[in-house]
């Protein structure tokens, strides 16, 4: 399986009109690591989604992925 | 991996047996889907080859789902008018993409809508299933239903169903729409959001609704 870190990179890269622009940091936080998701100014909405429903579903996903690596991972849309 | 584009016919105007017949001539053989779109006064038909639509929902579902599950199998398939595309997915260890009620589901069938619905002028409806699990869920919550109902029968007083996700909250709210005696309402935001069962005596509370 893809690594919950290149998961959120090619989930989000066909999600945007900016794919170019899509940059994801890990950050280690206290108590789990932090994805920091960066995308082009005009695509936050996109990623948000309606009622953030886009931002959850990436998010749901991204912990299924490292869940199976037992990490606790959280993200975070930076703009 | 590279999703490919989808071939789209554009004709401009009000006559739609015209629009079918020049976006027919244009694909040939091929069944044709076509949308028409009304904005700023100016409208638009667009069309597109049904089984480019299917080809093209196999390679974004199998973009995604094969970030999980590298041997997943994919098809898919449409409803008659073909505003609805369902993504069966057949694979061996099927809990991890279902996730806890069928989260990690929804989750999914929510990229992968978004995606396809990038190439269409009007939204179409993109469902998810996983070696059936859609329909035995279905089967299940019903059944839970009939329990819940009978319990209400003796007592006449409403019962929560908690923790249910909002699909599921929509399958009891349409299950019992047109029930004689009861009536479903959903209370509260987020993940505490509660769907009720209770007897058509009770008057909803203001600002709730059948909303899952």
């Amino acid at each position: 399986m893809t690594d919950y870190k290149e998961l959120l990179v090619a989930l989000v890269t066909k999600i945007v009109d900016h794919p170019d622009e899509v940059v994801v940091t890990e950050v280690e936080g206290e108590r789990a690591a932090i994805l920091e998701l960066r995308v082009h100014e005009s695509d936050v909405g996109k990623v948000i989604g309606r009622d953030g429903r886009i931002i959850n579903a990436l998010r749901t996903l991204v912990k299924a992925a490292a869940g199976r690596e037992n990490k606790r991972i959280t993200i975070e849309l930076l703009s | 991996m590279d999703i490919q584009q989808l071939e789209v016919f554009r004709w401009q105007g009000e006559d739609e047996a015209e629009a079918r017949k020049m976006a027919q001539d244009h694909f040939g053989p091929l069944e044709i889907i076509l949308d028409r779109t009304d904005r700023d006064d100016e409208i638009v038909f667009y069309a597109y080859a049904v089984e480019q639509v299917k080809s093209l929902s196999n390679q974004v579902a199998s973009y995604v789902i094969k970030l999980f599950d590298s041997r997943a199998v994919i098809s898919v398939r449409a409803n008659d008018d073909y505003s609805e595309f369902t993504v069966d997915i057949r694979c061996k260890h099927n809990g991890f993409l279902i996730g806890h009620h069928g989260a990690t589901l929804d989750a999914l069938e929510m990229i992968i809508s978004v995606i396809l619905n990038r190439e269409f002028s009007v939204n179409r409806i993109i469902l998810l299933d996983i070696n059936g699990y859609r329909e035995r869920r279905e089967t299940s919550l019903i059944r839970m239903v009939k329990d819940i109902i009978s319990e209400i029968e003796r007592d006449h007083k409403e019962r929560p169903v908690p923790g249910l996700l909002p699909k599921e909250r929509k399958i009891i709210h349409r299950h019992l729409n047109n029930h004689p005696y009861l009536t479903t309402i959903s209370i509260g935001k987020g993940r505490a959001r509660t769907l009720y069962i209770k007897p058509r005596e009770f008057d909803s509370t203001p600002g709730d609704d059948q909303s899952s």
